[in-house]
């Protein structure tokens, strides 16, 4: 009897202590997959939308309550926002999880590919080493996320949209009804965009998001979990090996219809975003050449292209002699001046900035391969010894130099590659590539 | 480890900037422990005032002197005017135009009794040194050319330049202006009285040992204040400069447009 009745508590005994392992291990895996369930939720496109079921994930950011709405909104609404023309998937590249402050930290590293929605292996922009945080607390027996901060520029441009719909409305950004109504029109124009691109390809089947799950990963995070006071004290002593140190590097793709489409909308009138120059043809070139790094559309808002130029976005700074940017007041010479322009694209030693071809290099334009004289392309003129002047081609009709159509500044005119011809002698034409930005 | 890079060009920067503004303490009369080097050290200061009135004094030299034609031509702009014994130098931004592209040239023309001869002549560019030392048989001069110097991020509109001889002398040109100053804004684009940092400097002989100057720009976040060695060709055209700011120490190469 005695016997039985020990053998009886000992299989309690493991069997509730296997519950509890089962238990926390349950837990800490749904703790770590809180970042996955975000990018997946993220990552649905409209063709697989439907109503889900997300209690487990509520988001209240309240140091940025613009970001915070659109993000809660888009659990309400089981919307994701792909802008007509693009779409993404991503990677978790690394996950580490900590406590700080009674929350616990997960801290990741995501590749993000964004591509077109009509040819999938058309990569628009690839970034990888984006850093996302997760701040997670549990209340009521539930985790929630309670605030995201990333490194991904996406979210200022939600947020600046989302301002500029508050202001058009004639509201103040500190009303707090007006934003959600903001945010409400924001995610229908999302939405009816979404339904038109849709409309317009039906027979488009979006890749499946690709990631796999680390299960190893999961249970060294599941080790971390259950040894918070090591998590702590590395954390008070500085560890390095729970710290990033990860600097972004963003492969992006040079999009000719953009930069020629930005040409084209800002040839004759300035964009009042950048410094206008008393020789402003080079200026107003590497605007054109940036337009193609930022995938800029007439339809961008001006608070996003404002928000770009504040963050030196697809521009490079902190590289002394190898930096290229312009602002509202003052720019580097790479960007401002032509000579130096031409000098850092095919500068192959520099680490960041728009790299590219320059043919035809000190020769005659009746050298130049008409063929290569592409929209998106820019072309440097001289008289004599040195370049001094430059122009972006908009527009091509038909295969002749009079048909190659340009835009330039000072002064601001749309003309031809032929009209150029007749005054320059020697024409260059520089080609861009795919580059390396820091963001 | 980039914050102690960082910190270490700062301190760099100031070690290299304190001996400067020591000698400019020494001008003072009232400092009689530095008799010897206060002699040694001149600073002259230009500023928005000092632009206008040497553009004005040099249209209408130019008017009375030489070339009304010239002098009231709006594809000229006189910025500075300077008479050295029986020479007079006046330095001008040129505007020209074939209908379909437009130039800017910076000019120093000498005139000695009635002869005309065009010194200097240059396309103005943002990627060449805003200035530049220009030598005749007699003379040598600094000439700045600040039409935008203000858009250039590591320059600003103001800034020291520091000309220092062989013989042990130095020269301080601070400069300063304000873009605040009403304009008039001519057919061909150029401000006509608008304020522009351009003028000419009467050097104290042809016998340098270095040029390095000092740029306070207004936009701190591009590298912050910014000093430059630099190095000239034998025309005395600053081709590079040794840079240093917060960004680090760096090669700035200029493309002189001829």
């Amino acid at each position: 009897m005695k016997k039985l009745v020990f053998t009886v508590a000992i299989t309690i005994c493991l069997l509730l202590s296997s519950l509890t392992i089962v238990a926390m291990k349950d837990e800490s895996e749904m703790i770590s997959s809180l970042p996955d369930q975000y990018f997946e939720w993220q990552g649905r496109v409209i063709t697989q939308l439907e109503l889900s079921d997300r209690d487990g994930i509520f988001i209240d950011n309240s140091e940025n309550y613009l970001h915070a709405k659109a993000l809660e909104s888009y659990t309400r609404a089981a919307l994701w926002l792909f802008d007509y023309s693009d779409s993404y998937s991503y990677k978790i590249e690394s996950k580490e999880m900590r406590f700080t402050d009674g929350r616990i930290i997960i801290e990741c590293y995501v590749y993000i590919k964004t591509h077109s929605m009509a040819n999938p292996s058309d990569v628009f922009c690839e970034k990888t080493n984006i850093k996302y945080t997760f701040s997670i607390i549990k209340t009521d027996n539930k985790y929630y996320i309670d605030k995201v901060t990333t490194t991904d520029l996406f979210y200022s441009i939600s947020e600046n949209e989302i301002a500029d719909i508050v202001i058009m409305n004639g509201a103040d950004l500190s009303d707090k009804t007006a934003v959600d109504d903001a945010v409400e029109q924001w995610l229908k124009l999302r939405a009816d965009n979404a339904f038109k691109m849709q409309s317009n390809y039906p027979d488009i089947k979006i890749p499946d998001l690709e990631y796999e799950m680390d299960y190893e990963k999961l249970n060294n995070d599941l080790q971390t979990l259950n040894n918070v006071d090591n998590v702590i004290e590395s954390e008070e002593n500085g560890d390095s090996a729970l710290s990033f140190k990860s600097q972004a590097s963003v492969s992006t793709a040079y999009n000719s219809t953009s930069a020629a489409s930005y040409a084209d909308t800002y040839a004759l009138n300035n964009n009042p975003l950048f410094a206008t120059l008393t020789g402003d043809c080079a200026n107003f070139v590497s605007q054109c050449v940036w337009a193609g790094y930022i995938s800029w559309n007439g339809s961008m808002s001006s608070s996003t292209v404002q928000s770009y130029i504040a963050n030196d976005y697809k521009m490079v700074t902190g590289q002394s002699s190898n930096n290229w940017y312009m602002g509202p007041n003052t720019g580097h010479p790479n960007w401002t001046g032509l000579n130096s322009f031409a000098s850092f694209l095919t500068n192959t030693s520099k680490i960041y900035g728009p790299s590219g071809t320059i043919f035809n290099n000190n020769k005659s334009y009746t050298d130049l391969p008409i063929i290569l004289l592409t929209p998106g392309k820019a072309i440097q003129m001289k008289i004599s010894s040195t370049y001094d002047h430059s122009a972006f081609i908009y527009s091509s009709t038909g295969n002749t130099l009079a048909n190659k159509l340009c835009a330039a500044h000072t002064s601001n005119q749309k003309t031809t590659v032929a009209s150029f011809a007749v005054v320059y002698p020697y024409i260059r034409l520089l080609s861009f590539n795919t580059s390396v930005f820091a963001n | 480890m980039m914050i102690k890079k960082k910190l270490f060009f700062l301190i760099l920067a100031i070690i290299m900037i304190i001996p400067l503004g020591s000698g400019c303490t020494k001008q003072s009369p009232d400092d009689n422990s530095s008799t010897a080097k206060s002699d040694s050290v001149t600073i002259t200061t230009y500023n928005s005032a000092d632009f206008q009135s040497k553009a004005s004094e040099a249209e209408k030299w130019l008017k009375n002197n030489a070339n009304t034609e010239e002098a009231e031509s709006s594809q000229r702009y006189e910025n500075d005017i300077l008479a050295i014994g029986d020479s007079t130098y006046i330095s001008l931004c040129c505007f020209e135009t074939d209908g379909m592209v437009d130039r800017f040239r910076y000019v120093v023309e000498k005139y000695k009794k009635d002869e005309k001869t065009v010194i200097y002549n240059t396309f103005f560019s943002y990627d060449t040194c805003p200035f530049t030392l220009i030598k005749d048989e007699s003379n040598i001069i600094l000439y700045f050319m600040g039409l935008d110097i203000a858009s250039l991020a590591t320059w600003g509109d103001s800034g020291k330049i520091i000309v220092a001889y062989e013989n042990g002398e130095a020269e301080i040109i601070e400069y300063s202006f304000s873009e605040d100053t009403e304009t008039e804004v001519a057919n061909n684009g150029l401000d006509k009285k608008k304020c522009r940092c351009e003028f000419m400097h009467l050097l104290k002989n042809n016998k340098i040992a270095s040029v390095i100057a000092i740029s306070a720009p207004q936009e701190i976040k591009y590298g912050g204040t910014t000093t430059r060695l630099f190095r000239f060709d034998d025309n005395l055209t600053p081709i590079s400069a040794t840079a240093i700011n917060m960004e680090g120490m760096y090669e700035e190469k200029y493309f002189p447009n001829n």
